[in-house]
């Protein structure tokens, strides 16, 4: 024994070193949802261009500043565009928009006016109804509504460039200019539009605090001045701030309560903290262990898989407790003979344990991959380190206290195995059944990621009102138009807009946003020409001067200029956003952005990408969402057949029957817990599936446990499986209370499955009752 | 010189047709008998425009009707049929019974905004029209001038008008509308009448400013 304590020393002793090793090589943690996509669905290029489009997305904020007071909200408004240059945290603040900045995209068109038409007078045109423009022209000379002097006339003769501006879908067209800042009115309240894009990684913490800090320090000042004022905020950083703010208040406070109640309930146990270090140091070495293969076996290590696997090797802390329990009693003995009382349970609850999680290995997916590699691992080490060390760190005498706790454990069994509770065993039965039935009716699926964020309500509220008041939405999903040259750019995102604004029109989308929406492609522009000068021109225009008695000719030739390009989108220009829809363009190809808002139906939109050559439709909240979805699906499945693998080892020790009996706690653990979660209208997610994988090892040893048990240790054992199940409740159960829906739902799971696995454990045994 | 055009062009086009309108609307009703809700008022108009390089003067003549709440319809019947219609919702201009133009509210703010002007007018409040202009009257009941000028010359939108002039006795007589760039409108109008009976047909679909099913 002491040999193999040396030698299993000697392993830890290496593992430490080679993680020293690769913690000063630096480690990364993978944080990108996509890494957990099996490798052939990844695509590095879009996830590049995904990567910089929600990247700027992500940087820029919306701030509404308001007041009764039209004043007080331009003071306002100045003051914290003021702030925020000042700050060193911004790249581009926009308050003051150039008066003149309509004036400049007027310039930017006019030359090429004759290439440019609405969709709808493209249409006239094309079905031969030039003369409804002609008309219109005519009406817009004569009537109130004149736009024209002779000079328009003779350049523009059939005002089309003033028809082609009024259609532009300008982003911010519920807003005007009201002396240089942007601005609207909502009954009595103005308000005015600040833009400000960040220059630093909005999701880092550190960015965060200052940058909130002096946005809210700047808010507090001007309230002290104008208790009235109000400023709306939309970006991601506010919301990334707040869910920070709230899941590290609430971890702080989930860990001290379960911190203290886990001390508390080791002292009221052992009188003695012991037991706890014993605990810990195996969690730890198994870590560790963990850590270090994952680290060397794939380089690196997904923080999903890391959160998760440290979980599931916290199971071990159940093996543990089965040992320092049996220091419990008289005839407890030396720690060898303890470790030896208990060792067949705990060798087949850590087999079982070690099956399931390894069944993961079988997905076709990197992160469960990694979890499998690093809970089987850090399980292993767990396990050796309590068969090998905790003997010989562990020298105290029998505890003999503990009569009355051991009597009070022992009620779950009596529960099970005496005659006079057969009326309330059926009755529990029954209830369970009944329930779980009743629940298994309300069972409803949720893969959708944005549902297991808490977002705070208070910011959820600011971008609808920031939505209604503005048109401006903070979308995330995006089309990826990628062709080999840049006109064909423009083409393809022509191909995409008919489709698109049908889709609009149906409700799939809210709008759209691309750059052939304000530069059409030079082939459009050609064509829109020809159609110009051929069934425009050509048929009215003389009579049309005539009627209006312009005279020293037309200088409407349609064949003046070059043609507009996105080029001429200069950086002061009002249309300078539309630049960060251009992630590429030179010798290697072009790559365009078409922005989404308010996608309802993804399935339409995918379909849309899917029809026109040189698309895909990037929606990252989507993705991440088909992901767990698929995870979810994986994980379920693996459950069963992690059972099917565990039964010739349980064959192997106790028979086909006595196999069965150990296999149904944790099976109506496992089928129970999420009913039972769903009757409190929990949904089941990846996070349930995740949670049962835990349960349905948990169900396994607590099973185990019971099993094995000698008569005469059973108040022990039965102590262990309380000690267990009250820790699992301490650490993992507690997660319930957060509001994280994700987090919450892992939680709830664990939770009842883990009440439920112990509840029914003693049936794994052969009861007197027959049960 | 490209510039010089290009700007007209784009503020006149979105903001020009609704300053002017609404400048009718407000001279009838502000100067006029102030509309009841659910009176109308049924007119006649001649309109002659002088363009700054053309030779002859434009002219034209139809109807309007005005709903308080509702909105406005100028109908041309000479020299070519046509329809505008302003509500709240939007500016329509239809011929020959099919849409040629439609320039939506959302979209578009300024009609909104003039539409505020227009409504505020309708129960005898002037506060929006004094946020862009200064209004000026002369004269007593049976014979009165206003002379409205932009409050903000500078202002690209309302700097284009340099003045709007309104004459009239028991109702508005005419408007003249003289703009920056040396263009010129005037308006008579003929014939009106207030009317209380509620807008049917037609009239009354064109102001439906609710969305078609």
């Amino acid at each position: 024994m002491k040999i193999a304590a040396l030698a299993w020393g000697l392993v830890v002793a290496a593992a430490c070193v080679m993680l020293l090793l690769q913690l000063h090589k630096g480690v990364k943690l993978q944080t990108d949802m996509t890494a957990l996509l099996p490798t052939e669905e990844r695509d590095t290029f879009g996830q590049s261009a995904k990567d910089r489009v929600t990247g700027i997305l992500a940087q820029r904020v919306f701030i509404l500043i308001g007041d009764d007071d039209r004043s007080n909200a331009r003071a306002g408004g100045a003051a914290l565009a003021k702030a925020l240059e000042d700050s060193g945290m911004t790249a581009a603040v926009t308050y003051r928009i150039r008066q003149d900045s309509l004036k400049s995209l007027g310039a930017m068109y006019f030359p090429y006016r004759f290439g440019l038409l609405t969709a709808a007078d493209r249409e006239r045109l094309q079905q031969n109804h030039g003369a409804q423009i002609v008309d219109r022209a005519i009406a817009s000379v004569y009537g109130p509504s004149s736009i024209a002097d002779a000079n328009l006339l003779q350049r523009d003769p059939f005002l089309l460039i003033p028809e082609f501006l009024t259609n532009l879908p300008m982003p911010v067209a519920q807003l005007t200019p009201d002396d240089g800042v942007l601005s609207t009115r909502d009954g009595n309240q103005t308000w005015v539009l600040l833009v400000a894009q960040m220059n630093g990684n909005v999701y880092s913490g550190a960015f965060q605090e200052r940058f909130i800090s002096a946005f809210n320090a700047t808010e507090h000042k001007l309230r002290a001045t104008m208790p009235h004022l109000q400023v709306l905020r939309v970006g991601a950083i506010f919301y990334a701030h707040a869910g920070a703010k709230s899941a590290t208040e609430e971890t702080t406070r989930l860990s001290i309560v379960s911190l203290l109640g886990t001390i508390v309930l080791i002292l009221i146990v052992f009188r003695a903290l012991r037991p706890l270090w014993l605990t810990l140091l195996a969690i730890a070495v198994g870590v560790l262990c963990a850590f270090a293969v994952c680290l060397s076996i794939f380089g690196g290590i997904h923080v999903a898989a890391l959160l998760f696997g440290v979980s599931l090797i916290g199971i071990s802390i159940d093996y543990c407790l089965q040992y320092v329990c049996a220091g419990f009693g008289a005839e407890a003995g030396l720690p060898n003979e303890r470790l030896h009382q208990v060792l067949p349970g705990i060798t087949l609850g850590v087999a079982t344990t070690l099956i399931g999680y390894a069944t993961l290995l079988l997905a076709p997916f990197t992160g469960l991959h990694q979890l499998a590699v690093f809970s089987a691992v850090g399980l292993l080490g767990s396990f050796l380190t309590i068969v090998l060390w905790l003997p010989f760190l562990d020298r105290r005498k029998p505890l003999l206290h503990g009569a009355l706790i051991l009597a009070t454990a022992n009620l779950l069994w009596e529960f099970w195995a005496a005659a006079r509770y057969s009326r309330w065993r059926w009755g529990l039965i029954a209830l369970v059944a009944i329930l779980t039935i009743v629940g298994a009716t309300r069972l409803r699926f949720d893969d959708d990621v944005r549902h297991q964020q808490a977002l705070a309500s208070s910011l959820r509220n600011q971008e609808s009102q920031i939505r209604r008041l503005t048109g401006i939405s903070g979308g995330t999903e995006f089309l990826l138009v990628r062709v080999p040259d840049r006109d064909g750019a423009l083409q393809t995102e022509e191909a995409l807009q008919s489709r698109l604004t049908s889709a609009e029109q149906d409700g799939a989308i809210r709008g759209f946003q691309s750059i052939a929406q304000f530069i059409p492609s030079i082939a459009r522009q050609r064509e829109d020409r020809g159609l110009v000068h051929d069934k425009l021109m050509l048929p009215y225009l003389a009579s049309y001067y005539q009627r209006l008695s312009v005279t020293g000719g037309a200088q409407a030739d349609t064949d003046t200029a070059g043609f507009l390009t996105p080029d001429a989108i200069s950086d002061d220009s009002p249309l300078s956003f539309l630049r960060n829809l251009i992630l590429e363009s030179d010798a290697s190809g072009t790559m365009h952005v078409v922005l989404l808002t308010g996608i309802s139906r993804p399935d339409e939109i995918r379909r849309i990408a899917e029809a026109v050559p040189g698309v895909r439709f990037v929606d990252p909240a989507g993705d991440v969402t088909r992901l767990l979805g698929e995870y979810r699906r994986r994980a379920t499945i693996l459950i069963a057949v992690s059972v099917i693998l565990m039964m010739p080892v349980l064959i192997w020790r106790y028979g086909l029957r006595g196999s069965l009996r150990v296999a149904l706690p944790p099976a109506i653990a496992v089928l129970a817990a999420a009913p039972l979660v769903a009757l409190a209208g929990v949904t089941f997610t990846f996070f349930n599936a995740m949670a049962l994988v835990l349960v349905l090892s948990i169900g396994f040893d607590y099973a185990v446990f019971c099993r094995e048990s000698k008569p005469s240790r059973r108040p022990a054992t039965m102590l262990g499986v309380w000690l267990a199940m009250l820790t699992t409740l301490l650490s993992f159960g507690l997660l319930v209370l957060s509001s994280t829906y994700a987090v919450h739902a892992f939680g709830a799971t664990l939770l009842v499955g883990t009440i439920m696995a112990f509840a029914f454990a003693p049936i794994a045994s052969d009861l007197d009752e027959g049960f | 010189m490209t510039r010089r055009i290009a700007w007209p062009v784009v503020a006149i086009v979105t903001v020009f047709p609704i300053l002017t309108l609404t400048s009718v609307c407000f001279a009838e009703l502000a100067m006029g008998p102030t509309l009841a809700a659910g009176q109308t008022l049924h007119g006649r108009f001649v309109e002659e425009r002088h363009l700054k390089g053309l030779s002859s003067t434009l002219k034209s003549e139809g109807s309007f009707v005005l709903a308080p709440g509702k909105g406005l319809i100028w109908r041309m019947e000479q020299p070519i049929q046509t329809l505008t219609v302003i509500t709240p919702a939007a500016i329509r201009q239809i011929i020959n019974g099919s849409e040629v133009q439609h320039i939506d509210a959302a979209r578009v703010p300024f009609i909104a905004h003039f539409y505020d002007m227009l409504n505020g007018s309708l129960i005898g409040d002037w506060s929006a029209m004094r946020h862009d202009f200064v209004v000026k009257s002369t004269g007593d009941r049976q014979a009165w001038r206003t002379v409205l000028t932009p409050l903000q010359p500078d202002d690209p939108i309302a700097g284009m008008l340099a003045s709007i002039v309104i004459s009239g006795g028991k109702m508005v007589d005419s408007v003249d509308i003289n703009r920056t760039n040396g263009d010129s409108e005037h308006m008579a109008f003929l014939d009106q009448k207030v009317s209380n009976v509620p807008l049917v047909g037609e009239e009354a679909r064109l102001l439906d400013s609710r969305p078609a099913s």
